[in-house]
């Protein structure tokens, strides 16, 4: 027997599809059989594919009713057809059969291009930003670990070490705990200057990730202690990229913020984290320590289960062990909670693998409603061709030949169809991408590689399998043998039925996709419309400066810098305002604190966003004064006045004006802060989260933004246009430093609302598809009918009947058709709402209003569509129609 | 097809079960249909008509002794029932007279 008996996912294919009393008979056989003749594994999956094959054609041959359904698939594998030459023969016969009418031929092979080109785009940015591989060892067991504060309801804020360190050292659960965090450096030997983002990673970050390095060594606990040299991990694109990828590399030194940091690895090219690394220093531990350090939340964990734990016994028993620390240290950890997710979760962005599930989905419905469609199309043909195959019957040919003839055909259609779709695809790719914007990840790693072709080609075959096999399973070859002798064209009612059946079908998932498309159109215009505080923000220029460490000695440095940089950057022609802040509105949830009213005696606590802001800040973003005066030069020496939101002094005093003048505590400090004016609002956490009120100190000696500075400059005409005399303000203070991550507020802005733009414009954009595709089904079926029923109407025509009433009796059909359609589509949305309401913003899945729209849509869609088949019904000549016959 | 006619396909199913004696399961009986006819025969189709053929009440199955080669998974041995016998009869006789006689007519060419 060969090793390791029957694969999974043969026995899986098997179990599926094959009546239970046969399956150990069939899994023995195969066995048997790979064993005596020494196939592989492969084999064995590949034959549980052919068998799986067989008993699904005869199954959906039984089901749907074909003639002597049992007996299809042994006629289908029977060596009479199945002869690679009797297949080649049937091909040229097909492709000769498609050359004969190439209209019809480029309606089906563009309806399947649609199709199969969506799937294809949309499968292949899910393959390269959610069905990646980890490059970790067993990654589905590697955690990663977050905050959550308790109001605004999520997870994924930072950490602290000393609850990470309390964390480890009691979970049972977990093998072993890491935590890590980030900073950016300016690597100045690279020319020019490069801003790079390093990973500040504990000893045991590496190992709990299964990573080692190509070249050197890992991190040691020696490295993690204060006072060690400093060192540095090269990730392999940077020492590609600016050390030429030399091995002696190791033991050289690479200068960072000024300071000489000795290389001692390079990590393994496949290396990946999120966002993505440059270099990786220890994260050294002895600063970061102490009690006062546990509210101080800048770190993250990863960590690998314990054998036999799973992730929610690792949730339970962290959650439990942080309770615990929450009642030991409530002042650091009071309305926090803490998670832990598989790593998979952090790497790919909830809001990403949301929007894509929801994508493949209304993709699936396009290629159904794209197949729907071409089976309706090879069903009418069918029908056309009865004498050419009854022809064929009365010659000798049977079932067995003519299946070959349907399916090559259908193949080949299927085939084309997916090859120009692969083109439409590849040409569409880069525009979904970019619509996207920057919130996906590993957006550079989407192509249209090996896998993604195969998924095109399965794709294909078995849309041409799926709209082959019902016209084929529609032949009835005794009928056609009588047919001939009648020497009439019956009209077959059964075709007729099926083929309403299918506009009723096409109609139903119409109704779904437009009216998703419509919800999502609906929570978008909802969310575009909050008002995130800002004011003109394609005026506004912004971009980043961040000073070297070992060039420039503490605060009173760095505040000269920035005050000298803004006077600098004022003076520049077409400037209006120029602020500096150490975080940008919109991208708040990072710098939050506790603080209380000085004269609280219960010292009730509120969460605050805390900003380094210069005086101008609040004029080049467009923040309003509204009580009170604005923060000056002075107040950033001193460092105890401070300005605050509305929100925040409505929480505190009860409005602006009375919050003036008033006094302020944070928790753990003992010196009051003065609130010296009250500006307006911000929608710190994107639109749609609640976020804490924000207080803004003035950068300054006495409350210092550090050294890292992002410039917002508001100009009068195109921003971009200052960018050059922006940078060269920045040189003119110090030639050495980056001006990096430059761009509009108003992209920052546009943002915050990117996912929802991508789910609806590409939604809508297939809503449209279905649209057009079910108007094309319904036309093509009711002029079909109109001219099966040419003879008729033109009976009643002679009989007196107007072209008005005709007109209204061809509608008629197709609105009830349609109705059906709908009624069986709006049950279905309603039922299916579940599944989009997490990307819905203040929107109900049952809304009437968008249920409506899409109602009156599909209606519209329907007459238009059935109208100019009734036209031309009108204007049948009875003389011409009684005669044709 | 109806129940009183065999089709091609069946009839060299059946025969290659009465060619096997007490033996005949899944490989055996594509392996004598490939040997003897030198077509390429797909498994399922084998496996299809042995179901319908069973259904039909023309051949019985039972399960045979678990094999270690197959993973410890019994074989599934079939046996033609009287009604198939005679079915395969009639088929017999039936080609055979179509063919009487046109001996000759087949070596002319």
């Amino acid at each position: 027997m060969i090793g390791g008996g029957v694969p999974v996912v043969a026995r899986w294919l098997l179990a599926r599809c094959v009546p239970p009393e046969e399956l150990e008979a069939v899994e023995g056989d195969l066995l048997e059989e790979a064993t005596d003749h020494g196939h592989g594994r492969l084999w064995l999956v590949i034959q549980a594919g052919v068998v799986v094959l067989g008993f699904v054609v005869a199954e959906v041959g039984r089901r749907a009713g074909a003639v002597h359904a049992a007996q299809t698939v042994s006629e289908i594998f029977d060596a009479e057809g199945v002869g690679m030459e009797g297949w080649l023969k049937d091909l040229k016969v097909s492709v000769r059969s498609l050359a004969r009418r190439p209209g019809f031929s480029a309606i089906i092979i563009a309806t399947l291009a649609l199709g199969i080109g969506v799937n294809t785009a949309i499968f292949s940015i899910l393959r390269g930003a959610v069905l990646f591989n980890l490059p970790y060892d067993e990654p589905s067991r590697v955690m990663w670990h977050s905050d959550g504060w308790r109001e605004s309801g999520g997870w994924g804020s930072s950490q602290s070490l000393p609850n990470l360190l309390d964390i480890r050292d009691q979970a049972s659960t977990l093998a072993d705990l890491e935590a890590y965090g980030y900073r950016s450096m300016n690597l100045a030997e690279a020319d020019p200057p490069e801003r790079a983002l390093g990973l500040l990673a504990g000893p045991a970050f590496l190992s709990i990730l299964g990573v080692h390095p190509v070249l050197g060594r890992e991190f040691t606990e020696e490295d993690n202690l204060d006072g060690a040299p400093d060192v540095v991990l090269l990730t392999h694109g940077l020492w590609q990229e600016r050390f030429g990828g030399g091995s002696d590399i190791v033991g050289s030194t690479v200068d960072l913020d000024g300071t000489p940091f000795t290389v001692i690895g390079v990590l393994p090219e496949s290396f990946e984290f999120r966002p993505d690394p440059r270099l990786l220093m220890p994260l050294k531990y002895g600063g970061r320590l102490g009690e006062y350090n546990r509210r101080g939340r800048g770190l993250h964990a990863i960590s690998r289960l314990a054998d036999g734990a799973t992730r929610e016994s690792a949730q339970a028993e962290v959650a439990s062990i942080f309770s615990r620390l929450a009642e030991a240290y409530p002042e650091s950890n009071t309305g926090w909670t803490t998670f832990v997710h598989p790593i998979r979760e952090f790497m790919v962005p909830e809001s990403a693998r949301n929007s894509l599930r929801l994508l493949s989905w209304a993709v699936a419905m396009v290629l159904l409603i794209a197949c729907v469609n071409v089976a309706n199309l090879l069903l009418v043909r069918s029908e056309s061709r009865q004498r050419e195959l009854a022809v064929r019957v009365a010659m000798g040919a049977r079932r067995s030949r003519l299946l070959p003839v349907f399916l090559s055909e259908s193949l080949l259609l299927g085939l084309l169809g997916g090859a120009a779709g692969v083109v439409l695809a590849y040409l569409g790719l880069p525009v979904l991408v970019s619509l996207y914007g920057a919130s996906l990840p590993r957006a550079d790693t989407i192509a249209i590689d090996g896998v993604v072709l195969a998924f095109a080609a399965g794709v294909s075959i078995l849309t041409g399998l799926i709209v082959g096999i019902l016209p084929a399973l529609r032949v009835d070859v005794g009928r056609l043998a009588g047919q001939l002798k009648e020497g009439t064209r019956a009209v077959s009612r059964s075709g007729q039925r099926v083929r309403q059946a299918l506009v009723v079908v096409e109609v139903a998932l119409s109704v779904m996709l437009v009216s998703g498309a419509g919800l999502l159109l609906k929570s978008f215009q909802r969310m575009a419309s909050i008002d995130t505080g800002l004011k003109e923000p394609e005026q506004v220029l912004v971009t980043n400066v961040t000073l070297s460490a070992g060039a420039y000695d503490g605060a009173e440095e760095w505040a000269a810098f920035f005050a000298d940089l803004v006077r600098s950057v004022e003076g520049i022609a077409g400037v209006e305002a120029v602020g500096i802040t150490n975080r940008l509105p919109l991208n708040g949830g990072y710098n939050v604190t506790n603080l209380y009213r000085y004269d609280d005696r219960d010292r009730v606590s509120h969460f605050v966003e805390l900003r380094y802001v210069s005086p101008g800040f609040f004029d080049a973003v467009g923040i309003e004064l509204l009580a009170g005066r604005q923060l000056t030069s002075a107040d950033g020496e001193e460092g105890t006045n401070v300005v605050v939101t509305a929100e925040l002094a409505r929480q505190l005093f009860g409005s602006a004006s009375d919050a003036v003048g008033g006094a302020i505590v944070f928790e753990g400090a003992e010196e009051p802060e003065r609130i010296v004016g009250v500006v307006s609002d911000l929608k710190d956490l994107g639109r749609t989260r609640a976020a804490p009120p924000g207080i803004y100190y003035a950068n300054g000696p006495g409350a210092t933004a550090g050294r890292a500075s992002i410039l917002t400059i508001r100009v009068q005409g195109d921003p971009m246009d200052v960018l050059p005399n922006v940078r060269a303000a920045v040189n003119g203070l110090d030639p050495s430093l980056p001006v990096y991550g430059t761009r509009l507020l108003s992209d920052v802005e546009a943002q915050t609302v990117g996912v929802q733009r991508f789910n609806m414009s590409l939604f809508g954009l297939f809503a449209g598809l279905a649209l057009l595709l079910g108007a094309v089904g319904i036309y093509g079926v009711m002029s079909y009918m109109v001219s099966e029923r040419t003879r008729e109407l033109g009976v009643r025509m002679a009989l007196g009947a107007r072209g008005g009433e005709v007109v209204r009796m061809i509608m008629k059909g197709a609105l009830s058709l349609t109705l059906a359609g709908m009624i069986v589509g709006v049950v279905a949305a309603l039922l299916s709402g579940r599944f989009v309401v997490e990307l819905l913003y203040e929107v109900e899945p049952n809304d009437p209003v968008v249920l409506t729209a899409v109602v009156v849509i599909l209606l519209g869609v329907a007459m238009a569509a059935s109208y100019l088949p009734a036209r031309r019904a009108s204007s049948v000549n009875p003389v011409e129609a009684l005669r044709h016959e | 097809m109806t129940s009183s006619s065999l089709g091609e396909f069946e009839q060299l199913v059946l025969l290659a079960i009465l060619r096997n004696g007490d033996a005949a399961y899944g490989v055996s009986i594509l392996e004598e249909i490939r040997a003897r006819t030198g077509r390429s025969v797909l498994r399922p189709a084998v496996y299809v008509t042995l179901r319908r053929l069973e259904q039909k009440g023309l051949v019985r199955s039972r399960m045979g002794e678990r094999l270690p080669e197959r993973g410890g998974r019994a074989r599934k041995y079939y046996r033609v029932e009287p009604a198939g016998l005679a079915l395969l009869r009639a088929s017999k006789a039936a080609l055979e007279n179509m063919w009487e006689g046109l001996q000759a007519a087949l070596n002319e060419r």
